[in-house]
C-alpha cells in the first residue's frame, strides 16, 4: 500500500533540475501569487487567511489569521512582519530545506503578508547555524529587489516594504517569539512577560509585529492562490493544509514527507511511508511533534472524544497526524518533528539526551526553568551514570510538576512535557534501572556501561 | 532645654511653621511648609530626582487649598 | 497645596472580599494596601523598578468575570452570582493590573505549591551560607524558605560553582552563588542610576551577574543595589562581615549630603554606627540615597574632632563658656557667619542671637554640580531652615570679603562662626587676628585654632533636630548615638547666650517680645 504525498510547500523541494534562483522560481510560476495579491484589498487577504484556518506550523498550531487579527493597528506605530526561521526544535528539518531549495517561496509568502498587514519592514530571523541558508536567503533577496517584487514601490503598486535578514545568535530560546524580537533587537534571548508584551501589541520595538514560522508564511502564498475556502478543502475542519512530517530515528527511510492533515496515520506513516523498521526490531515509543511533544507508548490505547464529538478508540499506529488527533491523544503535532523509537532504546537514557539539550538551552531568566531543567539533567545524568535511585522516578515527575505553567515562556512546558510523559509511560523503566545497578552494585560489578549522550 | 520647649517657642514666631506642628508629632515623611515668601529667591537647585524648580514655583505661586 | 490626582477605584475580590483599589495597581500593591498584613511574597519585583517577572514568586490565582462570548452578558452560576473564569495556570501578581472584578487568590493550594516550588528551585543551587552570610536577619529568601520551604533537601546532586567575591566597583562586593538573578540591580543601574554597567553572562543555571568588560559599579549610587539585593549576593565592600543586622538598633534620619534631604535610617550599636541606608519617601529619595552619603558618618570619630568647650585654649565648663560667648557679644560690632548645617531649631537661636547682639548675619554657599538625582547643587541641608527661621533673607554669598573689608575698617569687632573656616572664605589668618572669635562647630579648623572661645557642637546622628529641604519639607532626625562625651546639644548652649544676651542693658522689650512668651524656660 503507498501513500501519495500532497506536495504543496514542498513541491519543489528535491526536484530534479530545480535550483533556488529568481529564474527557476519564476519559471514554475513564481511571484504570479504575489503580482494576485497587490490587485487585492489587505483586508480581504487577511480574511482569506482567516478562512483558510491555516494554523501555525511552527510548533503552537495556533489559527495564523487568528493573530493577525490582534494586530493592534490603532496604536499608528509601524506594524513588523518576522518570519521565524530559528528552526532548533529537535526533530525538525523542514524549513532548512524550503530555505535552501526554495527561498523564494519564503519570500513571495512573506511579502504578500507583508502587504497583507500593511507591515512597514519584515525581518527573517534565521537561525545562526544555517550559515549556507544565510547567504542564499541574502541573495534571493537582492534578486527580488531586483525585479522589484520588493523594495520601494512594489510592482508600482505604491506599497513598500524591504526584508531584512538577521542570523541568529545560537541559542534554542531565539524560536521563541518574543525572544526572538528581544534578540533582534541586539538583547539576550530572553522571553518576555505577557501581558504586556504580546507582539501583536508590544513586539519588535515596542510596535505591533507578527511573527510566524518559515511555513506558515509559505502557505499564504498558496492561500491567495486557491482561496482561503480552497485551502480549507485540503485536509480536514479545524485541520487544514498539508504538514512536512520531519520523521526521524529507528525507521529505514527517514526524511521529510508532505501529507494533507490527517491524510495518513502514524502507522501509514512509519510502515508504509518510511519503509518500518528494521529488521526484528519491534516499536517501543514515538515523539510526533518535536521533542517537546508528550511521548506516545507504543502499546497504549487511546480513547475520548474529538472536539466535534465523534468518539474514537486508537492504537498508536491509527492516530491521523494531525492537530487535533495528536492533541487529543494527549501530545501535539508541534513543529511536525516525528520521533521513533524501537525496542533497543533505553528510555532513562533517551530522556537523558532530552533533558540535557533543555537544561542547555533555558536562557536562565525565570527561577522554575533556570532551576528546575538542569536539575532533572542532572538527575537523568546520574541515573545513566549508574547511581540510580528507584524514587528518582517520582522525583522527576515532581521537579517537572513545578515547571510547568510556572514560566515566563512556554519553554517550561517544552521541557517538562518530555519528563512528565517518560515518567507517566515508562516509570517501570526507571524503577529497573535503578533495581539493575543495584544488583550489580551487589555483585561487585560497574554498575553502568558507558554511554554517549549526544 | 528641651526640644519641645525649642519648637513651642519656634511656633509662636514662625508663620510657616502654623500652629500645630509640633517635632515630636512631625511625621515620617516630613511636612511640605508654605514657601511663598521665597518663591523670587534664586535657588541654585536644577531639576532632580523629585524637584522641578520650575514646577514647584508654579505649584507655589497659585496655591489651590484641597 | 497641591491638587491630589483623582484616582479611579475598581472593584476587586482578594480571597474572597470584595476590595476596592485604584485602578491599574498590581496585585502586589493591591494586597499590600488591603491585605491587613498579608504579604504577595516577591523578590524581582520592587515598586520603583520596572517589572521583570522573573522570580515566579508572586504567583496568585486570577480570574475574571465570565461573560458570553457572543452576546457580551454575564454569565451566572446557579444560584444566580457571577461565574468567575478561572486561568487554569496561576499569574504572577507583579504583572497582573488590577481590574474591574478581577478574582485574586493569594492562598490557593496552586499557589501555595506553586511558591513552595519556586522555593525548593531557588535553594538547591544556594549555597546556604547564611552563618556567615550579611544578609542573614534581612535576607527576603531566608525568611520565604522558613515560610514556603520544604525544611529538608531532595537535591542531591552537585551544586553549582560560581565567583565568591567579585569586586564588582569601589564599594561593593558580589557573591554570585547567593546571586537569585531577579536583576534588581540591573535594571536599577540602568533606570535610576542610569549607569547601565551591570548585566548577566553565561547561560540559563550558569547565569552570572557581572559589570561589562571595562565597566565598574562606580556610580554614587551603587549601594542601592546592596540594599535592593533580594539576597546577599551584592553586599557594602564597608559593611561587609562587620555586623549581625539584628544586633543594630535604627534610628531615622536624614541625609546632610545637599538640600534634597534624602530620608535615611541609621543602624547603630553599643554607641557606634554601623551603616546608614535610605528610608523610603515617595516625595523625596523613593527608596534611593547616594553612596556619600552613606559615608559621612565616618567623621564622627575624626581626629579634628572638636570634643571641649574653650576659652583662650583652656576647658571649661559649657555653661561657663556660653556665659563668656555671651559677654563677648555684647561688645557690639558682631558679624554672625551662620551655617545651612544647622539645625532649624540652631538657626532659630542663631537668629534670636544676632537680633540680640545686632550682629550682621553672614552664610556662605556651599554648591556642587548636581547629578539630576538626589545630590542637589546645594551642598547644605537646610539652607531653607535659615530663610523660614528669618536667620537670613537672602542666599548666601560666595565668600567673605566683605567680611574681610568690615574687620579691617573696625566696623567688626568679633565675629560668631558656625562651621564655617573663615580663613578659606576670603578672610586670612592676619585679618582674622583682628578680630575675637568665637567657634561653633564639630571639627577642628584654621578658625577654631585661632578662636578665642570654642563651642563644640554635635553632629547629626547625636541630635534631635530639624531640617527644612530644597521643596521647603521640614523633616525630623533622631540622635543615633550619643555624642563625644560632655558636648551638649547645640541648641541648649544656643540658648544660654541668647538669654544671657536679652538682659542686657538697652535692649526693646520689643525684641524680647518677638522672642516668644516663655523667655527662658531652664
Amino acid at each position: 500500500m503507498s501513500h501519495q504525498e500532497t506536495r504543496l510547500i514542498f513541491k519543489h523541494i528535491d526536484e530534479e533540475g530545480y535550483t533556488n534562483d529568481i529564474d527557476c522560481y519564476v519559471k514554475n510560476g513564481g511571484y504570479d501569487q504575489l503580482k494576485k495579491a497587490v490587485t487585492m484589498q489587505p483586508e480581504d487577504i487577511c480574511a482569506e487567511v482567516l478562512t483558510s484556518g491555516v494554523r501555525g506550523r511552527g510548533g503552537a498550531g495556533f489559527p495564523a489569521g487568528m493573530k493577525w487579527k490582534f494586530l493592534d493597528r490603532k496604536s499608528g506605530k509601524p506594524i513588523y512582519l518576522i518570519c521565524n526561521a530559528d528552526e532548533s526544535e529537535p526533530g525538525t528539518f523542514k524549513d532548512r530545506q524550503i530555505i535552501h531549495q526554495d527561498p523564494h517561496q519564503l519570500i513571495e509568502g512573506m511579502i504578500c503578508a507583508a502587504f497583507a498587514i500593511q507591515a512597514k519592514l519584515a525581518f527573517i530571523y534565521v537561525r545562526g547555524e544555517f550559515f549556507e541558508g544565510y547567504k542564499i536567503l541574502e541573495r534571493a533577496i537582492e534578486e527580488a529587489r531586483e525585479k522589484n517584487f520588493l523594495g520601494d514601490n512594489i510592482l508600482g503598486t505604491g506599497y513598500s516594504c524591504d526584508i531584512i535578514v538577521h542570523r541568529g545568535a545560537g541559542a534554542y530560546i531565539c524560536g521563541e517569539e518574543t525572544g526572538l524580537i528581544e534578540s533582534l533587537e541586539g538583547f539576550r534571548a530572553n522571553p518576555r512577560i505577557k501581558p504586556p508584551y504580546f507582539p501583536a501589541a508590544l513586539g519588535a520595538y515596542q510596535c505591533p509585529t507578527i511573527v510566524n514560522n518559515v511555513e506558515t508564511l509559505c502557505d499564504v502564498k498558496h492561500i491567495i492562490e486557491m482561496g482561503g475556502e480552497g485551502f480549507a478543502k485540503i485536509g480536514t475542519p479545524g485541520n487544514t493544509g498539508t504538514r512536512i512530517w520531519c520523521v526521524s530515528g529507528h525507521v529505514q527511510k527517514p526524511g521529510y514527507y508532505e501529507f494533507a492533515c490527517a491524510d495518513i496515520t502514524l502507522g501509514q506513516l512509519i510502515y508504509d511511508v518510511c519503509g518500518g523498521l528494521k529488521p526484528g526490531r519491534k516499536l517501543k515509543a514515538v515523539i510526533p511533534g518535536g521533542s517537546s511533544s508528550k511521548i506516545l507508548r507504543a502499546d497504549e490505547r487511546f480513547t475520548g472524544k474529538l472536539k466535534d464529538g465523534t468518539e474514537y478508540d486508537w492504537g498508536i499506529e491509527d492516530i491521523p497526524m494531525d492537530f487535533d488527533s495528536l492533541m487529543a491523544v494527549g501530545s501535539m503535532s508541534g513543529s511536525g518533528g516525528v520521533i521513533v523509537m524501537d525496542d533497543t532504546t533505553d528510555m532513562v537514557e533517551a530522556l537523558a539526551n532530552i533533558n540535557y539539550f533543555y537544561a542547555h538551552e533555558s536562557c536562565g531568566q525565570c527561577t522554575p526553568c533556570r532551576e528546575g531543567v538542569p536539575w532533572m539533567r542532572k538527575v537523568t545524568q546520574r541515573m545513566v551514570d549508574g547511581e540510580a535511585r528507584e524514587e528518582d522516578a517520582d522525583l522527576l515527575k515532581s521537579i517537572a510538576d513545578q515547571i510547568a505553567g510556572r514560566t515566563i515562556c512556554a519553554f517550561g512546558e517544552a521541557a517538562s512535557w518530555p519528563v512528565q510523559s517518560f515518567i507517566a509511560k515508562f516509570k517501570d523503566e526507571f524503577v529497573e534501572k535503578a533495581q539493575e545497578q543495584a544488583a550489580r552494585r551487589k555483585e561487585g560489578k560497574e554498575t553502568a556501561e558507558a554511554t554517549t549522550l549526544i | 532645654m528641651t526640644i519641645d520647649s525649642v519648637w513651642e517657642r519656634m511656633v509662636a514666631t514662625i508663620d510657616q511653621l502654623g500652629d500645630s506642628l509640633r517635632w515630636r508629632t512631625l511625621p515620617e515623611k516630613g511636612v511640605a511648609l508654605d514657601a511663598t515668601a521665597f518663591l523670587d529667591l534664586g535657588f541654585v537647585e536644577t531639576k532632580n530626582l523629585k524637584y522641578d524648580p520650575a514646577a514647584f514655583k508654579e505649584a507655589h505661586a497659585a496655591p489651590v487649598e484641597v | 497645596m497641591k491638587i491630589e490626582s483623582i484616582v479611579e477605584n475598581v472593584t476587586i475580590n482578594i480571597d474572597g472580599q470584595d476590595v476596592e483599589v485604584p485602578k491599574g495597581i498590581n496585585i502586589i500593591e493591591a494586597v499590600k494596601m488591603v491585605g491587613k498584613g498579608k504579604e504577595v511574597p516577591h523578590y524581582c519585583y520592587h515598586p520603583k523598578l520596572t517589572i521583570a517577572g522573573n522570580c515566579r514568586m508572586c504567583m496568585v490565582e486570577m480570574g475574571m468575570p465570565m461573560r458570553d462570548r457572543a452576546t457580551g452578558e454575564a454569565v451566572l452560576e446557579e444560584d444566580g452570582t457571577q461565574k468567575i473564569a478561572w486561568m487554569p495556570k496561576p499569574t504572577i501578581g507583579c504583572a497582573t493590573n488590577a481590574s474591574p472584578g478581577m478574582h485574586i487568590l493569594t492562598g490557593s493550594e496552586m499557589v501555595k505549591e506553586s511558591r513552595n516550588g519556586v522555593t525548593e528551585f531557588l535553594l538547591i543551587n544556594h549555597p546556604l551560607d547564611c552563618p556567615i552570610c550579611d544578609q542573614a536577619g534581612e535576607c527576603r529568601l531566608q525568611e520565604f524558605s522558613a515560610e514556603h520551604g520544604r525544611g529538608y533537601s531532595r537535591f542531591i546532586e552537585d551544586k553549582n560553582v560560581k565567583p565568591k567575591r567579585t569586586r564588582l566597583g569601589p564599594n561593593v562586593t558580589l557573591d554570585d552563588e547567593r546571586c537569585i538573578l531577579c536583576s534588581r540591580c540591573v535594571r536599577f543601574s540602568k533606570e535610576v542610576a542610569d549607569d547601565d554597567v551591570l548585566g548577566f553572562v553565561d547561560r540559563g543555571t550558569y547565569s552570572t551577574l557581572t559589570c561589562f568588560p571595562g565597566k565598574e559599579l562606580s556610580h554614587n549610587y551603587s549601594l542601592n543595589t546592596v540594599d535592593i539585593c533580594p539576597v546577599g549576593a551584592l553586599t557594602s565592600t564597608d559593611f561587609r562581615f562587620k555586623m549581625r543586622v539584628w544586633f543594630l538598633k535604627r534610628t531615622h534620619s536624614i541625609c546632610t549630603e545637599s538640600s534634597v534631604g534624602a530620608n535615611t535610617e541609621i543602624w547603630s550599636r553599643e554607641g557606634k554606627i554601623y551603616r546608614i541606608t535610605p528610608r523610603r519617601n515617595d516625595e523625596v529619595n523613593d527608596t534611593w540615597m547616594t553612596d556619600t552619603g552613606r559615608a559621612l558618618y565616618k567623621e564622627i570619630e575624626s581626629e579634628d574632632r572638636l570634643v571641649h568647650y574653650t576659652i583662650e585654649g583652656v576647658h571649661k565648663a559649657s555653661g561657663e563658656a556660653a556665659v563668656a560667648a555671651a559677654e563677648l557679644l555684647k561688645s557690639g560690632k558682631i558679624a554672625m557667619v551662620g551655617s545651612a548645617h544647622s539645625s532649624v531649631e540652631e538657626q532659630f537661636f542663631y537668629k534670636a542671637i544676632a537680633e540680640r547682639s545686632g550682629a550682621k548675619v553672614s552664610l556662605v554657599s556651599h554648591n556642587g554640580d548636581g547629578d539630576g538625582l538626589l545630590q542637589s547643587e546645594d551642598r547644605t541641608p537646610n539652607l531653607r531652615g535659615a530663610l523660614v527661621t528669618g536667620l537670613i533673607s537672602e542666599l548666601p554669598s560666595e565668600n567673605l570679603e566683605a567680611l574681610a573689608r568690615d574687620i579691617n575698617s573696625g566696623a567688626v569687632k568679633t565675629i560668631l562662626a558656625v562651621n564655617e573656616d573663615l580663613t578659606e572664605l576670603g578672610i586670612s589668618k592676619d585679618v582674622l587676628a583682628k578680630a575675637k572669635v568665637i567657634y561653633v562647630g564639630s571639627h577642628a579648623n584654621r578658625t577654631s585654632e585661632v578662636a578665642n572661645i570654642v563651642l563644640p557642637s554635635l553632629m547629626v546622628f547625636e541630635k534631635d533636630g530639624s531640617f527644612i529641604n530644597q521643596s521647603f519639607r521640614i523633616q525630623r532626625f533622631k540622635a543615633a548615638i550619643p555624642g563625644p562625651l560632655g558636648v551638649q546639644p547645640d541648641f541648649t548652649v544656643l540658648e544660654k547666650i541668647a538669654a544671657a544676651l536679652a538682659e542686657r542693658e538697652g535692649y526693646s522689650d520689643d525684641h524680647r517680645l518677638s522672642m516668644g512668651a516663655h523667655g527662658s524656660d531652664n
